[in-house]
């Protein structure tokens, strides 16, 4: 087992579902040659460079997985039958795959995700805690070390 | 005579990549490759950018998968 990366743009004219659609009918494929995928994540509709098959835009998916080579050739068989994919590109990320290490990874990516969302929900109450006492003026303390925090970053930027 | 050498030579550049090792070559980000392209799209010399060899080549690789990608273009301005 290898491990991969694949970036394909499905047609942007597609509505939500189909596009879902497209993405289950690839991760299908793959999930059928003995692939196992570690992340997969959607940008979204975005521009494109130059234009490809007469399209100024595109909905980029990433697909990051483990798999044999026959499973890969397989997928790109069909990425190049399909014509709701615009684009792919497959890099090889490294010559093994390490299955139980990733399968461990992808269960603790899953969980620092709800993690998050927890946390984004309670950093947007404490926001508005911190709306309510900045409202009463309390709040000077905490805006002003921010400042000098983001003087530094454009200087690192730079050098 | 040393400053004065210097100021005819210009600074030795030195490679971003080797300088700042959280600085990743990534053809996913087309932000950074930019930086490494003229304004028509062509790829910034290693005279000119002062990378070294090494991060050069990565830089070449990653911005010919960009472009297939279309995250950056092969020729811009109404050339495509």
């Amino acid at each position: 087992m290898r491990h991969y990366e694949t970036i394909f743009i499905v047609h942007p004219e597609l509505t939500e579902e189909d596009t879902a659609g497209v993405v289950e009918k690839f991760r299908g494929i793959l999930e059928q040659g003995g692939g196992f995928l570690v992340k997969e994540d959607h940008w979204g509709r975005r521009r494109l460079a130059y234009t490809v098959k007469k399209q100024n835009k595109g909905y980029f998916v990433l697909f990051e997985y483990g798999a044999e080579s026959s499973a890969v050739d397989e997928m790109e068989r069909n990425f190049k039958i399909d014509e709701q994919v615009i684009r792919y590109l497959t890099v090889k990320l490294c010559d093994s795959f390490d299955l139980e290490a990733m399968s461990q990874a992808r269960a603790e990516a899953e969980a620092a995700e709800a993690a998050k969302a927890a946390e984004a929900a309670k950093a947007a109450e404490a926001a508005e805690a911190a709306q309510a006492t900045e409202e009463s003026g309390a709040a000077k303390e905490q805006s002003e070390p921010e400042k000098p925090a983001q003087d530094n970053k454009p200087e690192a930027d730079q050098d | 005579m040393i400053t004065l050498k210097r100021r005819k030579y210009g600074r030795r550049k030195v490679c971003r990549f080797c300088a700042d090792s959280s600085l990743k070559i990534d053809y996913k980000e087309p932000r950074t490759l930019r930086y490494y392209t003229t304004e028509r799209g062509k790829i910034i010399p290693r005279r000119i950018s002062g990378c070294c060899a090494k991060h050069q080549r990565e830089l070449t690789l990653a911005i010919k998968r960009a472009r297939h990608i279309a995250l950056l273009p092969f020729s811009a301005q109404g050339n495509n």
